[in-house]
């Protein structure tokens, strides 16, 4: 695991403005995403969870250019995208594509399916246009639909086939990266599976590397390498897959697993169930983002953030308890 | 009966026609829609049959017949020139139609133009055209179409481009509205993910989904815009004699009020009843092209 990161993120912050008043000052920030650094690899999932609102989304568009950066940086394959100019960003978004979570809100409703997946071949002017056609076409039967339906409108299909659609337009662009944003979780739990299988099929035959996030640790558990958990903007802990579900460190990853349902009753976990809502990202108190809910907090935890502590190879957690280990 | 439903759900068949011929077909089902089709159809049909239909030569002076009341020779009477009144209505019905049609054009293109600008190009492009569009709102309405005749001179033509440049703000307005809507949508954000730019995002994604509304607008507008340019003929300022405009004959008929009805009659019928009908097939437009209807 000697090679170059594919993707590495160092110190990424992404603010939106808080603006009030008559002359619309900006009299505060929500940290969406604050402080964020962790590299994919090439090849590999890396699994990107935690709850509603605690800035998943925000950072997978940061990381596609689509929103702001505040301050750090965004490497993506040797070169830094922040403070790119548009149009070399643009060319080089080519490798980095999106599948969206929501495919009913995702694809154009007035425009013919085959035409949303040939849209990225027609923006890059990529051959002519009878050779799009022909890479639409293989794109639709390689995602297992029939090429014949490319001239159908998007309300004409079923979730699942949407979501196919989707990714269709994400990977006709022949990206390296792909970001799914919970490509799943607005599919009906039947569909899920088939839609999981495809995306690791097509990571292996496509040799891609995905950055999956999602909310569904079951989801998270079936498809990644590894993991890094989410919350209130930052990551609190990253490991391997099977390190961080068998030995998970910080308070908040072992609230997350021990939610995850247990099939029979017997396998049922002993749960230790988080309480309060999470605080508004507006105005944090000083030190750890988790402190109002964390079941073992210290008084250290309200004075000072805590740094990465990285544990056994992988293993990095943002939690003053890891300190001594 | 239920093996038949399976069926067609099973296989994947040619689609049940596109949208437009679904919408096409509520839209032959839709009460208002028959009644207003039906006007529009014979207004269209007048205007494009041109002078072989007419009874008589509409522009021909007969001073013997003048006045005369509506019967089987002259079903809508004759005016004070003795010319016939049926054959005028029936070709007025292409300048109609043409004010109607042109003014909208007019409107519809420039104020989509603007409204697209405005709701996508940024803080500046919007506060500008939002600015121009303030002050065109601001002026009264018929204000403001007899300043543009007034700087373009008395004709038929200007008066279309009077009331397109009237009927613009309003179709800025919307559609900024709809662009603002639009703007941050899922669909949206794939292809600006995809890197596709501004313009192509404005004007190849954003336009087509706001469209309909456009339309639905437009069959509103365009009576409107008619009205509008018959009052300009009926103020001078619009269509010029002899040419039969309806709002101009109103004019020159307006002083046989008393001992002649018929001569007001006959133009003031044709406009009320082709703006019912204009209007009545606009809301049955409404009904059909909604989007919540469109999969049914």
């Amino acid at each position: 695991m000697t090679s170059q990161p594919l993707l590495s993120l160092r110190g990424l912050s992404a603010y939106f403005p808080i603006k009030s008043g008559l002359m619309q000052k900006t009299t505060g920030w929500i940290k969406a995403v604050d402080d964020i650094t962790f590299d994919v690899k090439p090849g590999e999932t890396l699994g990107l969870v935690g709850e509603s609102g605690c800035g998943k989304t925000t950072l997978s568009r940061t990381i596609l250019g689509l929103r702001a950066v505040q301050s750090g940086s965004i490497r993506f394959d040797g070169e830094d995208l922040t403070g790119m100019s548009l149009r070399d960003l643009v060319s080089k978004r080519r490798d980095m594509q999106l599948i969206f979570q929501d495919p009913n809100a995702s694809l154009d409703p007035k425009r013919r399916v085959g035409a949303t997946v040939r849209a990225g071949l027609d923006i890059h002017r990529i051959g002519t246009v009878r050779e799009r056609d022909e890479r639409v076409a293989e794109m639709f039967a390689r995602v297992g639909l029939d090429p014949s339906l490319r001239n159908r409108f998007p309300h004409e299909f079923s979730g699942g086939q949407r979501q196919r659609i989707g990714i269709a337009r994400a990977l006709i662009m022949k990206p390296r990266f792909v970001i799914c944003d919970e490509p799943v979780s607005a599919l009906d739990v039947s569909v899920q599976s088939q839609v999981l299988n495809l995306l690791k099929d097509l990571q292996e035959e496509l040799n891609l590397t995905y950055l999956f996030v999602a909310h569904n640790l079951a989801v998270v558990e079936h498809m990644v390498d590894r993991v890094a958990v989410m919350y209130l903007g930052r990551i609190v802990e990253l490991a391997d897959r099977d390190e961080l579900f068998d030995r998970p460190q910080h308070p908040y990853t072992k609230a997350l697993i021990d939610a995850i349902p247990a099939a029979t009753p017997a396998n049922r976990r002993h749960r230790a169930l988080l309480k309060g809502d999470i605080p508004s990202p507006a105005n944090l108190p000083p030190g750890c983002p988790f402190q109002a809910r964390c079941p073992s907090v210290m008084s250290k935890c309200k004075e000072k953030m805590p740094p990465d502590f990285v544990t056994g190879g992988n293993h990095r957690v943002a939690c003053w308890l890891a300190e001594d280990t | 009966m239920t093996d038949m439903i399976l069926e067609e759900q099973q296989t994947f068949g040619k689609p049940t026609g596109s949208n437009f011929a679904r919408a096409m077909r509520r839209l032959l089902r839709h009460r208002s829609g028959q009644v207003g089709g039906g006007v529009v159809l014979v207004l269209v049909f007048c205007a494009l049959a041109g002078e072989s239909i007419l009874p008589y030569d509409p522009l021909s002076i007969d001073p013997i017949n003048r006045l005369k009341p509506p019967s089987a020779e002259h079903f809508f009477g004759t005016d004070e020139l003795g010319r016939d009144l049926f054959s005028r209505i029936l070709y007025g019905s292409r300048y109609t139609l043409m004010i109607g049609l042109v003014s909208t054009v007019i409107a519809a293109t420039f104020g989509i133009t603007m409204g697209l600008l405005a709701g996508g190009g940024g803080k500046w492009a919007d506060m500008l055209i939002m600015r121009v569009v303030d002050v065109l709102l601001a002026f009264p309405y018929i204000l403001l179409l007899l300043a543009v005749v007034a700087i373009l001179g008395p004709s038929l033509w200007t008066a279309m481009i009077a009331v397109g440049v009237g009927g613009m703000p309003g179709y800025a307005r919307l559609i900024r509205g709809e662009v603002l809507a639009q703007k941050d949508a899922e669909y949206v954000e794939a292809m600006r993910a995809l890197g596709a730019s501004h313009l192509r995002i404005l004007f190849g994604t954003i336009l087509p989904n706001v469209l309909p509304q456009m339309v639905i607008y437009a069959s509103f507008t365009i009576p409107l815009a008619i009205l509008a340019a018959a009052a300009l003929s009926f103020l001078g300022l619009g269509a010029q004699p002899p040419i039969p405009e309806w709002g101009a004959m109103l004019v020159d008929a307006r002083t046989f009020l008393r001992t002649a009805w018929w001569v007001v009659a006959a133009p003031g019928m044709a406009i009320f009843v082709s703006i019912l009908g204009m209007n009545l097939f606009g809301n049955a437009l409404r009904d059909v092209l909604d989007p919540k209807e469109m999969s049914k």
